[in-house]
């Protein structure tokens, strides 16, 4: 068996291999590349409302209030004093900070995002132990798949052809972003 | 066959793996055996700068881009102390919030200069998306904090 077929099986079964993770990293590389526009692992709720005259006289009515008609029911799990005046009530992913003097509170609801949070848990090793060493040998196998795939085709198609000025592109267009924002 | 028989046993080892605990673990393992009280160090905090410590409290705060800071809340419920970690080091769930957890580092006293406190600020109301005006702030500021190693959240 030649050396041509024994890369292209292996160009062909480490693609197979290689697939899962390379759907992750590049969904998870554009989610995280925009994280000034958006929190790609958290959707944040927001929402500002007034707490009713009689429960603001009575402070102890604020959490069963809170409960009741904006937590769904869920059991309170603490509280606390950020400033004077302030006072924060914590449901299960939900938090309330309640401005004593106008009744005013400020709801906070933070949501995983499904899909992307496991892919950037993933993509951004916050996994570390074994799964560094795992993406590691992915990296390997993608620069195998690199040098591979360049010398995977003969002739005009190639690297003697139109694949070496596409290969050198590939390289060009980095070094100019690098030459402009460096 | 083959095939089936690897996949097959991947998945078994995995749900064997990702058996659940009370508490997650986040960084290094905590060494440190006994807790100090979050009032206690803030009450005389000079004392403590330089000293490895490990509190616990309520999570009354996240870093919502990067997950790289927490703020514990004191017994009391009204001072916190933030556990600052390296972006990427340590990633601090953002729905912890009202969660018991236990963070292990170095206490720290940090001295900020009147700009140093205005780029503080700014950074923050951005995080927030809300407005600020520089001119607000007058002076600088002494923060103390806790540089962390190890964390657990309890569930």
């Amino acid at each position: 068996m030649g050396w041509r077929r024994i890369n292209r099986i292996l160009h062909r079964d480490i693609g197979y291999l290689a697939f899962g993770l390379t759907v992750i990293f590049s969904v998870s590389g554009v989610a995280v590349n925009h994280i000034k526009d958006w929190n790609p692992n958290y959707q944040i709720i927001r929402e500002t409302f007034h707490l009713p005259d009689e429960v603001l006289q009575n402070p102890d009515e604020i959490p069963g209030f809170l409960s009741r008609e904006k937590a769904g029911g869920k059991t309170i799990e603490s509280t606390f004093t950020p400033a004077p005046g302030q006072k924060q009530y914590f449901f299960d992913k939900q938090t309330f900070t309640v401005y004593l003097q106008d009744g005013r509170v400020e709801s906070e609801q933070v949501r995983q995002r499904r899909i992307f949070y496991e892919m950037n848990y993933l993509h951004l090793n916050h996994a570390k132990k074994w799964w560094t060493w795992f993406s590691d040998l992915y990296a390997v196998a993608l620069l195998f798949l690199a040098v591979s795939g360049i010398i995977l085709l003969k002739g005009k198609t190639g690297l003697a052809g139109r694949g070496w000025w596409l290969t050198l592109i590939g390289i060009v267009l980095p070094v100019l972003f690098l030459i402009i924002y460096l | 066959m083959l095939m089936r028989s690897i996949l097959l046993i991947v998945l078994a080892l995995s749900f064997n793996l990702s058996a659940q605990s009370e508490f997650k673990n986040y960084g290094h393992e905590i060494s440190v055996q006994d807790t100090i009280s979050i009032q206690k160090l803030l009450a005389s905090p000079e004392s403590f700068v330089g000293q490895t410590v490990l509190v616990q409290g309520r999570i009354v705060a996240v870093c919502e881009n990067r997950g790289c800071w927490m703020n514990l809340a004191a017994e009391n419920g009204e001072q916190s102390i933030k556990i600052k970690v390296n972006d990427g080091e340590i990633v601090f769930p953002l729905d912890a919030k009202g969660k018991v957890a236990q963070a292990q580092g170095i206490f720290e006293k940090l001295v900020y200069s009147v700009e140093d406190v205005r780029k503080i600020k700014q950074h923050e109301a951005e995080e927030h998306g809300t407005a600020f005006d520089p001119a607000t702030v007058t002076e600088g500021m002494t923060v103390f904090r806790i540089k962390g190693q190890g964390a657990r959240i309890f569930q």
